[in-house]
Parts: structure tokens; sequence; C-alpha cells
């Protein structure tokens, strides 16, 4: 199986405090990783620094099995990120939402219907959304990943605000994204049971204390 | 590779996306437009009615309040889009990011420096602008508004998440350029001489402008990043 990201000997310092130490991991592709740690523990700062966000690390990050530290913009990589804020507006349908998204404007009115069915939104479809609830919302963001095809899905949190059907959901669509090779790093609180691969960044960070 | 087909609908995507968001949150548009008007109409009322006096001041009035209006809703251009995660997935999408930023300027124009234009024709009545002149006026606003939106995004994209009035003031030294061949576009027309010059050097600043500041203000975003 090839890696689609090896990363050695990662530390990150921001405003003189470390928040990354000595961070080594691999993600194959076709397979998932969850990056798991209380508030504050770098998690954020992980994904961010991975997208190229933040420049400011020592150590290498190895896309696509390359022999040559690279940045992942310099890689023919198609990613997607989900922060925080799942930038979901408010004023926008349901519809508009998934459609005006990076992932969703090449797409045709029936793969976007059949997306929101997946992800059993479909018949909220015109509604604005900023009558739905937490739940709803993560739904048209988890219809996001389905509406192109990505290598690699970096996805802050993503199992707050759902309930057991939505856990379910990220399940489902996870495996299946998994099925067509694309990878998933995750970042949670607590471990979930739907990625056995796990970095603990608290134990890292206890370990320099 | 940059795929054509796909740069353009993700071009129209955004521009269509945001021009949506603007007309569903009307305030967006009106206020910039009322707070010309309002200006505008401040002068003949300070200065009084004398038709000499307002003719002769006419074109600086209307292009500095069309200046000063412009720069009113800037900061909203890339706030919200920061604060929701949005502008996080449109820059990690493999869509060239310069042509996100010029749909998101222009549409700004479009609902602010547009209307403004248009406002200008009304305000130059009760102004005494005479009317052989207004063709000079529409053609220097519209270039030199669409370069205040290009200056107003990068202003907007180095004060991100700080306070909406520094990019207003981050923008307005670097406004003057701008502010003096417009003048210099009025008063030529007004004295009946050839201005064509000074529009090809707006139209040439604006030639520059376009992939010049939609790249500098990716690089500001990014720096917010850090």
């Amino acid at each position: 199986m090839s890696n689609i990201l090896k990363v050695t000997n990662l530390n990150c310092h921001r405003s003189g405090e470390t928040v990354l130490q000595d961070l080594n991991f691999e993600v194959e592709a076709g397979k998932n990783v969850e990056i798991i740690g209380s508030n504050g523990s770098g998690k954020t700062t992980l994904l961010r620094l991975l997208l190229g966000f933040i420049n400011d690390y020592e150590g290498e990050m190895y896309w696509n099995d390359s022999e040559v530290p690279s940045k992942l913009k310099e890689k023919d990589i198609h990613s997607f990120y989900q922060g925080h804020q799942i930038g979901i507006k408010p004023l926008l349908t349901v519809y508009e939402n998934l459609k005006f998204s990076s992932s969703g404007f090449n797409s045709t009115e029936e793969e976007i219907i059949s997306v929101a069915n997946k992800v059993g939104i479909r018949n909220f479809l015109n509604r604005q959304s900023a009558s739905l609830s937490a739940g709803q919302k993560k739904r048209i963001a988890i219809g996001r990943w389905l509406l192109k095809d990505f290598n690699l899905y970096l996805i802050d949190e993503p199992f707050t605000a759902l309930d057991d059907e939505g856990i379910a959901l990220i399940k489902d669509v996870v495996t299946d994204l998994n099925n067509k090779g694309a990878s998933f790093l995750i970042t949670g609180h607590r471990p979930s049971e739907l990625i056995s691969n796990k970095i603990y960044l608290d134990v890292k960070n206890d370990k320099s204390r | 590779m940059i795929n054509r087909d796909n740069t353009f609908n993700w071009f129209m995507l955004v521009l269509r996306r945001d021009l949506t968001l603007s007309f569903r949150r009307s305030a967006t548009y009106i206020t910039p437009l009322i707070f010309f008007l309002i200006v505008v109409t401040f002068f003949p009322l300070a200065l009084g009615p004398s038709q000499s006096l307002l003719s002769s001041l006419a074109s600086g009035i209307i292009w500095i309040s069309a200046l000063l209006s412009s720069l009113l809703a800037v900061e909203g251009i890339f706030s919200e889009d920061y604060r929701d995660g949005t502008l996080d997935q449109y820059f990690v999408s493999s869509e060239p990011v310069f042509v996100l930023i010029f749909a998101k300027v222009l549409c700004h124009w479009l609902v602010c420096g547009a209307p403004i234009i248009l406002a200008s024709i009304i305000s130059s009545i009760f102004l005494y602008l005479p009317s052989g002149v207004l063709f000079a006026l529409v053609t220097s606003l519209l270039l030199g508004t669409l370069f205040m939106s290009l200056l107003g995004a990068l202003g907007a994209a180095l004060s991100l998440g700080k306070s909406a009035i520094l990019s207003a003031i981050i923008v307005l030294p670097f406004s003057i350029p701008t502010l003096l061949m417009g003048t210099a576009i009025m008063s030529s027309a007004i004295n009946q001489q050839d201005y064509s010059g000074f529009l090809s050097i707006m139209g040439a600043m604006l030639a520059i402008g376009i992939p010049g500041l939609c790249l500098l203000t990716v690089e500001a975003i990014l720096l917010n990043y850090e």
C-alpha cells in the first residue's frame, strides 16, 4: 500500500510554546488516521500545518510516496479541509450551500440531489440554512465531502453536534470514500471506534514535560 | 495545470454566491449608496446654492464622496468568509485563489461601485455639473471605483479579524493617484480639453492592478493564517 503522507520528526513552536513535538506518522492511501488530544493540544495546528497555512515548523513531510519533502500545494493531491467553522452560510439554502462550495461548483443538480439523499437532507434542500439545527448543518458539510473526488480529507472534530445516526452516517461515508482510495485525517477529543490508527497528541506533549 | 472550463465555473460560482448573499442582505448595497447621496447633498447645504461655486467644486465633491462610500463596505469582502471557515475551504481547493479574489472584488464593485456611478449622475444635476461632461464622469468613475474595490480588498485582507475602519485607513492614502487622475479627467473635460491620456493611465493602473492587487491580496490573507 502506498503512503499519501509520511511525517517525520515534526516540531512546531507557536509564540514560544511547544505545540507539537517529535511527531512521526504515516497515512496510507485508503486508510485513516485519528488525531486525539484535549483542547489546546495542537490538533488544529497540525492540520493547518499539513495544509501549508502554517510554515513555521521543523521536520519533514513527504507526500505521495515522494523521497523528497514537499508542501501539499506542490503535489497533485486533491485535499478537502473542514475546520471547526464548517462554512455554512445561514442566508443560503441547503442546495446553494452545497452548490456554492469548493467541491460542488462543478456538480449537476442531480448529483447534488443524490448526495443530499445520502446524507439525509433531501427534504430541506430549498430551506434557508439559518433554520437548521447544528447537526443538520453538519450533514450539509458531510455532503460536501461527497461532491468531488478527493484523495485526502482533513476534518477537524467532525463528531461534535452529531447524534448517533449522524455518527453512523460519517462511518458509512468514510468507509465508502476509503474504498475509493481516499484517506481521512480526523481530529477528536475521544478515541472513536471508526478509526483504528490513532495518534495521541497529549501523550507526546506529556513526555516533554 | 489549470483547467480553463473549471476556472471559469469557479469564477462564476463565487460571483453568483457573493451576489446572492449581497442581495439577501440588502444593507450591503444600500448603505454605500445612501452614504454617497447624503455626503453629496451636504455640500450645497453647507456651501450655499451658488451655481458658479458648486459647479466648480462638483467633480471634486463627487469623486471624494465616491471614494469614501466605496470603502464603506470593503471590510465585508472577506470578513464573514474568514470567520465561518469558507475561506479556508476555498484556499485548500485546487482552484486558483486569485480568481476567487477577483470574483469577490467584482461583486463588491457591482453592489457598491456601480450604484454609486448611477447616483453620481443624479447628484451632478444638483451640483450644477455641466451636462457635457457626464460621459467623462461616468467613464472615470467606472475605472476609478473598480480600482478602489481592488485596493479595498487588499486593505480588507490586511486587516482581517481587526477593526473595520482599519482597512479604510490603510487604503485611503493609496487612493490618491486614482483621485488625482479622476479629477484631472474631470477638469480637462470641463475645460473642453482632451482627457484620453488620463483615461489611458487609469486604464493602465487597472490593467496592472487586477492581477497585481489580486495576487497581493492572496498573500495578505495567507499572512493571517500564519
